[in-house]
């Protein structure tokens, strides 16, 4: 336990202040490191999920199916087929002799069942091994169904979590053009990479709609097959989150010549840039951009004044940041500075050298900076620094409880709504309830 | 659902309303149930033995035995005395006990017969056998509560049976006092004290007599209960732990008083706080290390309390019951970020005011704290400012049901429900128990209330 | 089911009885007369005289068997029977949760009478309910030696102010009768200020030998003072019936 940094892994880490700026990323975990990133299928099944008129079917063992029932809190208006776990549970026989059958009976069942906009096949570790040909199947059932069946290339060996985004983009590609885009107003926009978890992008539309500005698709938070069929009618796409949207974002640039903004609706600062950034996309209504200084302006006037209670308490608190995409982590550090809290520690499972470059210049001094790490260094890193709050997701919060810190989810398995302005005002309260909660008095590190 | 209860506050003088008490002879029984063989004893109408049998019964589902006066009108004439000796010789012809331990009533009291005289009389002209003990105490219904009453025959057994002999015990130990609690609980402590080495006479003992095991017959006088041997053995201890403060002093006095042990008033250990002090009073007085596995235990607790925390951050908790569990339930509330804004016991206490009020002054400054009152009065607090989760005895649960209340049951009676009297709400580990309960009655009303969309898998 | 004989209603009766007299207990009546026997003799010999008599063993070919009934428990017997009040506010009047019940004493004997005997009801239309509700003057050692009349008084002036009865009642327990609180001149005090039915029973709970003491002193109540007392009502046509359950346990 002396040094909780493995050989191979020390140019991941590092510590703002002490060297020239360079970090190691976007590279396959150490085997054994107990990683905390996931698989391909893992990142193809979290961007897909929130599609709600779909089946989903993982083809494969009960398990990957198991693990991806209903655990992610994203909301749907409407159907809720995305929250029902198919699978085609193979078994050592179907192993042997190939699933393809298994597959075409469930895919047959299941359509005529629930009669779905679409039908998503996930291919598993074993699938890609025993080779069934899940894109000939696929397009029999399309042809004899009539619904796109899909299938989403996901064999967890394939890479990390960001190849299983690149496979789900490419399979809602497939999508992408087959809808009739006669109604879609010359203002309009898609939004990417926001997953609805606890409503939040109800919240956003809602900010864009008032701006004047029509959504065409939700991709994919509470999304519908028929939107995306679509959603090449929209004039800008609008990704937020580094990884998960951005491929498709990039597939529709090149194949429809939309273009697209990057955008976080997480803190004031980013949710607002977020909003002019959008409506400098069309110059020729100016109107668009008056209306979300407007809204700005009047979503803030509600804001600060709360804000600043909460502040009060928080002002000096030190906080650690460990997320899966880079992207949320540069709102969070901003974030928690608007609540006069310092940021000590910050990373992410799938960054890009990029990221990490930002992340080096909106950090203070002596902040350590890490890129896919594990419990071991985490804890370390934690415990070093002496840190008030954690935020992470399911894998990080023990962690934070077992060492006596406060905890913030800012994963799927979040419960409040973070994005947006009131999201901002949410936040403080979760950071407060657990920063100020007594629980702390009776941990060892503050009984020593 | 008690639609009746109006919103509006009045001061009321005279009427009590949904009492949050109830009065002495039941307490008094229930801790002379806490003796190894010992029938309690009712000195009264027999409408009263009836009660409380009953009410215990319904409490801890199992058969409460004791015997009655059975005053008339004419003994209420001419006093009681006839009709005990009249129940003593019936008794031991009978039912045969080791203890009789007799309890007033109203009407006794009222009459004012002379029980120390009866008992000994009765014994002198050879009604009570040789051998037998027989103690008493008196517990008039118009004074205190059932809390006063099991006080008072607490207090009773040191009275009758305490004796501090020249010589000391080769092996010391202490008394502990654990309160009126259940008889899980009191299991429980006798086994915490194992865990950390202190030898000790428990005093009154209600377990394995209350919530007997299923065996094919029936027994009058079940395996558990304090023996008299080690009754008499309390005047000979080191020390004497008495767990709350209104339930146990009386005793703990009386053994200073009567055979000079000193002692230390405790909270109940509900919650970590509560059951750190506890600890630490042992390490104190005994002078025992408390062992690595006591430390796995509250780091268990701990652990559920820091696991949970945002789901009892900034609760608004109304807890009714009786002094001794009120206060370190409110305690440990607020140690994982509730805020008890109403916190009620119908027994007149200033240990109750004076400890909420230090607990509450600085985390909840708007709480309001009141003690002699009723579920009425509480109702109509919630009623005006609704609140997040009720605790209280079954009788909450009327409120509960009229304002759609998350309702967790603790204290006694508990007339509806299981379990109450098998795990323990003491301790580390009972704290658990506890705690466990007040999250999952949330979680389950967070689940019943969410639309489909927002109900979830993982909580 | 063969036959078509249906037999009248006197021929029915007549069999039923000759089948209950003929009918034979599985136990020998050696068998039961021993245990009972066993039984009595474990008490001391005068409550054995006493007990015995309370005990019968049936006898097809006695006609007339006679079991002694309604006198006192023995002093000692763990008695499962109850009191005078119990049985008039527990057992007969908190039935009816229209109006109040106010129990003048030290608070136990309202609270083991609040809720426990499962009584349902139900509100008719625009009535009122307070059958889940719990009253009680709550006497104190003050009221005790001082007497507690004023108080009661008192407590049925806050029941009217806060709820608006259409009736209060109101039950001793044993010390009020020892203390000689008259509240049956409360009572009447009351209902003439107040202009509604404010009914007393002294039900102290050493009355009688039993709870059936307390049935009685209720019925006689509810006899005098409210069975009767609209004298606006029409005739009611056709077959008409009072329904009362008689209530035996407390």
């Amino acid at each position: 336990m002396n040094n909780p940094i493995l050989k191979e892994r020390a140019d991941q880490v590092h510590r703002k202040g002490n060297a020239p700026f360079q970090i190691s990323c976007d590279r396959d975990s150490l085997a054994g490191a107990v990683s905390q990133r996931a698989c391909v299928f893992c990142g193809s099944r979290v961007v897909l999920y929130p599609i709600a008129d779909a089946v989903h079917l993982v083809h494969g063992p009960i398990g990957c199916a198991a693990y991806t029932w209903d655990i992610r809190g994203a909301l749907s208006s409407g159907p809720e087929l995305h929250r029902l776990s198919f699978s085609t549970d193979l078994q050592e026989r179907d192993v042997i002799f190939g699933g393809e059958k298994k597959l075409t009976n469930a895919l047959n069942e299941l359509i005529d069942r629930h009669h779905p906009n679409a039908a998503f096949v996930y291919s598993t570790c074993i699938v890609g091994i025993i080779g069934d040909d899940l894109e000939a199947i696929c397009k029999r059932m399309s042809e004899e169904k009539g619904i796109p069946v899909i299938p989403v290339q996901s064999e967890g060996f394939k890479g990390n979590k960001r190849a299983g985004y690149n496979a789900a983009c490419r399979a809602m590609s497939r999508l992408v053009g087959t809808g009739n885009i006669d109604d879609v107003s010359p203002h309009s926009i898609n939004i990417l990479g926001d997953f609805n978890l606890a409503g939040e992008i109800w919240i956003i539309r809602q900010y864009f709609e008032r701006m004047g500005l029509q959504v065409v698709a939700n991709i994919t938070g509470d999304g519908r097959v028929g939107d995306i069929a679509r959603s090449h009618g929209a004039a800008v796409n609008v990704v937020q989150c580094s990884g998960a949207t951005l491929d498709l974002a990039k597939m529709m640039k090149e194949d429809y010549n939309i273009p697209y903004v990057r955008v976080s609706y997480f803190g004031v600062e980013d949710m607002a840039e977020s909003l002019y950034k959008v409506a400098n996309f069309f110059p020729d209504d100016p109107s668009i951009l008056e209306q979300a200084k407007a809204l700005v302006r009047e979503e803030l006037s509600v804001l600060y004044p709360q804000l600043q209670a909460y502040r009060q308490d928080l002002e000096g608190k030190k906080a650690a940041i460990y997320v899966g995409g880079a992207f949320k982590a540069f709102s969070l550090v901003k974030a928690f500075r608007l609540l006069g809290m310092k940021v000590v520690m910050v990373g992410s499972q799938t960054g890009t050298s990029e990221d990490y470059q930002e992340l080096h210049e909106i950090t203070d001094e002596g902040t350590i900076i890490v890129d896919d790490s594990n419990p071991l260094e985490l804890s370390a890193f934690l415990q070093e620094k002496d840190v008030d709050i954690f935020v992470g997701g399911v894998k990080e919060r023990p962690i934070a409880y077992k060492l006596g810190l406060g905890f913030c989810d800012h994963n799927h398995e979040r419960k409040e709504a973070l994005e947006g302005f009131v999201g901002m005002l949410n936040f403080a309260k979760e950071v407060h309830s657990t920063v100020m909660s007594p629980v702390w008095r009776f941990v060892p590190r503050n009984n020593k | 659902m008690l639609e009746a209860t109006p919103k509006e506050l009045v001061e009321r003088k005279a009427l009590r309303v949904n009492p949050a008490k109830t009065c002495q002879p039941i307490g008094a029984m229930y801790a002379a149930l806490g003796i190894h063989g010992c029938l309690p004893h009712s000195h009264g109408s027999q409408g009263c033995c009836s009660y409380h049998r009953s009410h215990l019964t319904r409490h801890y589902r199992d058969p409460i035995m004791a015997a009655t006066s059975s005053f008339t009108e004419g003994s209420s004439v001419f006093g009681g005395g006839a009709n005990l000796r009249n129940a003593f010789k019936t008794i031991y012809q009978l039912y045969d006990p080791d203890v009789i331990a007799i309890n007033t009533t109203c009407l006794s009291e009222t009459i004012g017969d002379d029980l120390p005289t009866i008992i000994r009389e009765s014994r002198e002209s050879g009604i009570i056998p040789e051998g037998k003990v027989v103690i008493h105490a008196n517990t008039p219904s118009y004074v205190g509560t059932h809390i006063t009453g099991w006080s008072n025959m607490t207090k009773a057994i040191v009275t009758y049976l305490a004796d501090k002999t020249e010589t000391p015990p080769e092996t010391p130990y202490i008394n502990f006092i654990p309160g009126y609690v259940e008889p899980a609980d009191t299991r429980h402590l006798k086994e915490f004290l194992a865990q950390l080495g202190v030898n000790a006479v428990v005093f009154p003992d209600t377990s394995d007599v209350v919530d007997t095991p299923q065996t094919g017959s029936f027994e009058m006088y079940p395996y558990g209960g304090t023996p008299v041997e080690d009754l008499h053995r309390t005047g000979n201890a080191q020390t004497t732990i008495a767990l709350g403060p209104d339930a146990s002093r009386a005793a703990a006095k009386e053994l200073e008083t009567k055979c000079n042990v000193p002692y230390q008033l405790l909270d109940l250990p509900i919650g970590v706080a509560a059951t750190d002090r506890l600890v630490q009073t042992l390490i104190e007085t005994t002078g025992i290390t408390p062992p690595a596995s006591l430390k796995r235990d509250r780091g268990r607790l701990v652990d559920i309390m820091t696991d949970m925390q945002q789901y009892l951050y900034n609760k608004r908790v109304a807890v009714s019951g009786d002094p001794d569990q009120v206060v370190p339930m409110t305690e440990f509330l607020v140690s994982c970020g509730a805020k008890p804004v109403y916190v009620i016991t119908g027994t007149s206490s200033k240990y109750f005011k004076q400890r909420c009020a230090e607990i509450l002054q600085n985390v909840v400054p708007e709480a309001v704290i009141k003690d002699d009152t009723d579920l009425f009065y509480l109702h109509q607090l919630i009623k005006n400012e609704p609140v997040d989760l009720l605790v209280s005895n079954v009788y909450g649960k009327y409120i509960a049901r009229a304002e759609d209340l998350p309702f967790v049951r603790f204290g006694f009676p508990i007339l509806d429900r299981v379990g109450h009297s098998y795990f323990p709400t003491l301790g580390y580990q009972g704290s658990i128990h506890l705690l466990c309960n007040i999250l999952n009655t949330l979680l389950e009303r967070k689940d019943r209330d969410d639309p489909d969309e927002v109900f979830e898998l993982v909580l | 089911m063969t036959e078509n004989y249906t037999p009248t209603s006197e021929q029915a009766a007549a069999q039923a009885n000759e089948t209950v007299m003929r009918s034979q207990s599985p136990v020998s009546p050696e068998q039961t007369t021993s245990t009972v026997e066993d039984i009595i003799t474990a008490y001391p010999k005068k409550v054995a005289k006493k007990r015995a008599k309370h005990i019968v063993v049936r006898d097809g070919n006695e006609p007339t068997q006679e079991i002694q009934a309604n006198a006192r428990t023995t002093p000692g017997i763990i008695t499962q029977r109850g009191c005078a009040f119990a049985g008039c506010k527990g057992v007969v009047v908190a039935p009816f949760g229209d109006c109040i019940h106010i129990v003048h004493g030290p608070v136990g004997c309202s609270y083991y009478s609040w809720l426990t005997r499962r009584n349902q009801f139900k509100p008719r239309e625009e009535g009122q309910n307070f059958i889940h509700y719990c009253f009680t003057t709550d006497m104190n050692e003050h009221d005790i030696v001082f007497g507690g009349v004023g108080k009661l008084k008192t407590a049925i002036q806050e029941a009217y102010d806060t709820f608006h009865p259409k009736a209060i009642t109101v039950h001793a327990t044993c010390p009020v009768g020892l203390i000689g609180d008259d509240i049956q001149g409360a009572a009447k005090e009351m209902s003439d200020k107040l202009g509604i039915s404010v009914m007393s029973f002294n039900c102290e709970g050493y009355k009688g030998v039993s709870q059936s003491a307390g049935h009685h002193i209720a019925n006689n109540g509810i006899f005098k003072n409210w069975i009767g007392a609209d004298q606006e009502t029409e005739e009611i046509p056709g077959y008409t019936v009072n329904h009362e359950v008689r209530r035996t346990s407390c």
